[in-house]
């Protein structure tokens, strides 16, 4: 079976994309940058700022065939 | 792993309980305690109601612990205690609640400036700011904030 993998959205960047999480094919982020890929689906979404997690950590580099999540954080408001 | 994210706001009795908890540890001479409240910020003439607060919780909560332990190696404290909100929090209300204890009071007042700051900038909680018309603004840290 394909691997896929949970795209997790919050904050102001949840409201932009109008869902809170999505199951995507590993495949479509084959050469492919997860920033690329939020700005093909999301048209616009690079106008917000957000920080991306890879299985918890804070990353912008992603094996997708060995990922099981991936968080788009929006400025944190901790306080 | 102890949990560190509330739901709701934070009581003031549940601070005092936390500080009576620890009158039998008299290896302690100094506590040092921080607590955020929600505060009626002005945003274009409509005053803040509430902040409803959201996080990634499992990284949160993995995060505080990281600030936990890294502070526990930095300063030397006998304990520590972190809550956050989730949820909706009223102006006025306790939102965050950090506690720390030592054996003299320099550990405790340097470790409480670090704790709270790292809070601030590494755990990702999101504050939807809650406006007097019902409409709202996302709430974003900064050094001041």
């Amino acid at each position: 079976m394909d691997h896929k993998i949970n795209i997790v959205y919050f904050g102001q960047i949840a409201e932009g994309t109008g869902k809170q999480s999505e199951m995507i094919e590993a495949k479509e982020l084959h050469n492919k940058s997860v920033r690329e890929f939020l700005n093909q689906q999301y048209p616009g979404i690079d106008q917000y700022a957000f920080t991306i997690a890879v299985d918890n950590k804070i990353s912008e580099i992603c094996d997708p065939e060995n990922t099981r999540e991936i968080a788009v954080l929006p400025p944190f408001a901790g306080g | 792993m102890k949990k560190s994210l509330k739901e709701g706001q934070i009581l003031p009795e549940f601070i005092a309980d936390s500080i009576a908890k620890h009158q039998h540890k008299t290896n302690i001479g100094a506590h040092q305690i921080f607590l955020g409240q929600v505060r009626a910020d002005l945003i274009d003439e409509k005053e803040v109601v509430a902040i409803e607060y959201t996080a990634h919780e499992e990284m949160a909560e993995q995060i505080i612990h990281e600030i936990r332990e890294e502070t526990f190696e930095k300063f030397d404290l006998t304990c520590m205690h972190i809550y956050h909100s989730l949820g909706r929090v009223e102006k006025g209300q306790i939102c965050l609640f950090v506690f720390v204890s030592s054996g003299h009071r320099r550990a405790a007042n340097e470790a409480i400036v670090h704790l709270v700051e790292a809070i601030k900038e590494r755990v990702p909680i999101f504050g939807k700011e809650i406006l007097e018309d019902g409409s709202h603004v996302w709430k974003q840290n900064t050094s001041l904030s």
